[in-house]
């Protein structure tokens, strides 16, 4: 009885370890000395998905003024699925590479939202350890303020 | 023998009507949301939205539209061409388009010309009105005040298929351009493209 038992449990394990041998992850290196200064913004979260907490990390948010004279916002985000556990529950799941729509809603000087083509959800696929820059643009020049919306995709994960 | 014909009867009913509780009545989705059907052979209605999307927010961030010269920018819809093997309306990303631009207050949309849907006849037909004395004639919109563009957007959809076993892929590019009706130089150009795949069953 106690052989069959350590038999499943090894055999398990073993199952595992092949199952997270499989899993593809992105690996980055990148310039130590930076010498970029981003103009950050202050994010506030509201997050009503604990699956999206746990495999995305919000970096940093920055902005900037395009030369068409409308703000552009870009959020540093990185899928937090690497490692043994998290590379093993996400094969059993079948959930990598995770299938992320993400939107950006702007808001005018009113607070009022200005509905425009750029509302459309957006789709993109993480990679466990993968670092992507999700990037928003204002509408016009009078929109200042936005709410960036990440959902995971039910039509894939 | 009698029974067993009931018997059969009653399983055919019953799996009649579980089949039919399988489906689902007509209710509303967003336009390109997470319920929106994902196919292989078409381009879907949240494709539409993505291109239409990423292109607007390229256009009104790359600043192409702005003028030098302090003039305002009109643009004109040209052609969308669509080589793929499918029937393409490319009004669904044209009309967004359109819409974004106005929005962006960086330039104005002309109806006067343009290709398919988005050129107006009626810009044109009303000032045929000049000798009908059925209309007063000093409300007839004299000719020569249509504002002419000096920008165009035209684009091309293509399409490759591939097909390895049970698995069909379909990849999709939008490729549009702004031009510089003036000079005939290409301001703006975006790239735009996805990918598909799917596996059929074995049965």
């Amino acid at each position: 009885m106690r052989f069959q038992a350590v038999s499943i449990a090894a055999a398990a394990l073993l199952a595992g370890l092949c199952l997270a041998g499989c899993q593809d992850t992105v690996n980055t290196i990148e310039n130590r000395d930076l010498s970029m200064n981003p103009n950050s913004v202050d994010a506030r979260k509201f997050s009503t998905d604990s699956f999206c907490r746990d495999r995305l990390a919000l970096l940093s948010m920055r902005r900037s003024m395009t030369p068409g004279g409308v703000m552009m916002v870009q959020a540093q985000i990185r899928s937090e699925r690497y490692g043994f556990w998290s590379e093993l529950w996400s094969g059993f799941r079948g959930d990598n590479p995770y299938h992320v729509l993400y939107r950006f809603n702007w808001m005018d000087e009113n607070g009022m939202e200005v509905p425009t083509a750029a509302n459309a959800w957006q789709s993109t696929i993480f990679i466990p350890g993968e670092t992507k820059f999700l990037q928003g643009v204002a509408p016009n020049s009078r929109c200042k303020d936005f709410v960036l919306s990440v959902m995971e995709d039910p039509n894939v994960n | 023998m009698i029974k067993r014909l009931s018997a059969i009867s009653f399983a055919a009913c019953l799996a009649v009507v579980s089949l039919s509780g399988c489906g689902s009545d007509a209710h509303y989705i967003e336009p390109g949301g997470a319920e929106a059907l994902v196919t292989v052979s078409a381009v879907d209605s949240g494709e539409w939205k993505r291109v239409a999307g990423e292109a607007a927010q390229s256009l009104v961030a790359s600043g192409a539209l702005k003028r030098s010269d302090g003039m305002e920018s009109v643009v004109m819809i040209s052609r969308m061409r669509n080589y793929t093997l499918i029937h393409l309306e490319t009004g669904l990303l044209t009309n967004q388009m359109r819409q974004a631009i106005l929005a962006s207050g960086q330039a104005k949309v002309t109806s006067a010309t343009g290709y398919g849907g988005n050129l107006d006849r009626a810009v044109r037909r009303i000032r045929d009105k000049e000798n009908d004395d059925l209309f007063n004639q000093a409300t007839v919109v004299k000719r020569g005040t249509v504002v002419a563009p000096n920008f165009s957007l035209a684009g091309m959809i293509i399409q490759h298929n591939a097909v390895s076993g049970r698995t069909e892929e379909s990849y999709y590019m939008f490729h549009l351009t702004l031009t510089d009706l003036k000079t005939g130089i290409a301001v703006w150009e975006k790239n735009i493209d996805f990918a598909k795949q799917a596996t059929r069953p074995i049965l």
